[in-house]
């Protein structure tokens, strides 16, 4: 339990050092590695025909 | 942006030196007046708009002006109102529906939100609703649990909506103008408590685009994100906060559909803590949506959790006491912030 703290405590302490690209809010997601939009039309595709 | 003498910078819709300065209210009415000048499809329906300006007198002189087919007074039915309302946009006009106070605007749902909301989805485009629902909101005015909440988070809900809820006149004004003039339904929000309000206004023409937050107050070290009246009570808060040695960035959504995600994301992760304010209910309420889009794009450069502070689960009391025991205050939010800032 010991070790397991202070292997995640360095990783919390640093986490604004976190790479961007990874904390990037994102609305395609990915499905088995594959973007969802490969196969599904995107969330935002969808909604374009809400508003005129 | 102007700048204070203690440096801090403010937006032009809460400090403009030398700036024109006209009521919340005023604001409204010129915005409707002139946008009912520009385009003649403009015209208003409602209880007691007409022959009275209505109950808060916002329309005083709107009847006499443009006469009784533009400003018309319709019997005691909301359904009715924005049934008319939603007709009419669909078959070409600009209507401005307005519903006295936002707890009778649960009488409109089928009209708002089965039909103005989906209409231009279900018709494949073919149909718009260009419609303004104007309605009050907000408590302390002793008007007790059925004409005093503030439900703007049941219409965010709702796909094929915009709502708008300003704080200052500056923001009315812009915002208003740009709702009647956008093919959506828009459900304007407007707190009885800031009729009154004075600020800022230009005299010269000007509209404030759907879905732009404004930072009203810039800061360091917490975001505090307000609606509506709740602005005020974040600037005050914001006072007592700098006394302390809290430098607190004050975020303005202006609507809370569309949503400027970015602007609080941006605010939040230079701050690195974020307050959520809002006189809705807490529970399911326009905070909890603001925290999330906060938490999931700035998660990494936060420092503390998002926390929010909403109007309590309780039916909004008559005796006055308990009344403003239930909604947010400038104390509660600087009890909060002094917390999430390690000085609580």
């Amino acid at each position: 339990m010991g070790i397991l703290c202070f292997m995640i405590l360095p990783v919390q302490c640093q986490r604004k050092s976190v790479d961007d690209s990874l904390t990037e809010p994102t609305r395609e997601g990915t499905h088995e590695g594959r973007p969802y939009g490969a196969s599904f039309p995107s969330e935002s595709e969808v909604e374009r025909h809400v508003y005129a | 942006m102007s700048t204070l003498e203690n440096g801090i910078r403010c937006s032009p819709a809460i400090h403009a030196p030398g700036e024109r300065q006209i009521t919340f209210a005023q604001a409204i009415h010129e915005a409707v007046d002139e946008e009912m000048t520009r385009d003649e499809r403009v015209f208003a329906i409602g209880e007691d708009i007409a022959v009275a300006g209505s109950v808060f007198k916002v329309f005083v002189g709107l009847y006499e002006k443009f006469g009784p087919e533009r400003v018309i007074d319709s019997p005691i039915s909301e359904a009715g109102i924005a049934g008319i309302g939603v007709g009419a946009a669909i078959t070409g006009m600009r209507p401005i529906v307005d519903i006295m106070f936002c707890d009778f605007a649960t009488l409109v749902m089928d009209q708002l939100v089965n039909q103005a909301a989906k209409t231009h989805y279900m018709s494949g485009g073919k149909l718009k609703v260009p419609m303004v629902l104007r309605t009050t909101m907000g408590a302390g005015s002793r008007t007790a649990a059925q004409h005093s909440q503030s439900l703007h988070a049941l219409f965010s809900h709702i796909p094929g909506l915009k709502v708008a809820i300003p704080a200052t006149p500056y923001d009315a004004k812009g915002l208003m103008k740009s709702a009647i003039g956008d093919d959506n339904p828009v459900v304007f929000f407007e707190d009885r408590a800031l009729f009154q309000q004075v600020g800022p206004v230009p005299e010269a023409e000007y509209t404030l685009p759907l879905g732009q937050a404004d930072i009203k107050r810039t800061g360091d070290d917490i975001t505090i994100v307000a609606t509506s009246s709740m602005v005020y009570v974040a600037l005050e808060a914001a006072e007592k906060l700098a006394e302390a040695g809290i430098s607190a960035e004050l975020i303005d959504p202006r609507t809370t559909s569309p949503l400027d995600a970015g602007t609080l994301i941006q605010s939040a992760r230079k701050t690195g803590r974020a307050l959520v304010v809002d006189e809705g209910y807490r529970q399911y309420g326009v905070t909890g949506e603001i925290a999330s889009v906060i938490a999931d794009g700035a998660f990494y450069y936060l420092d503390a959790p998002v926390k929010r502070i909403g109007a309590m689960s309780v039916p909004v009391p008559f005796s006055p006491a308990m009344e403003d025991l239930t909604i947010p205050n400038a104390d509660s939010v600087v009890e909060m912030a002094k917390t999430m800032c390690g000085r609580g």
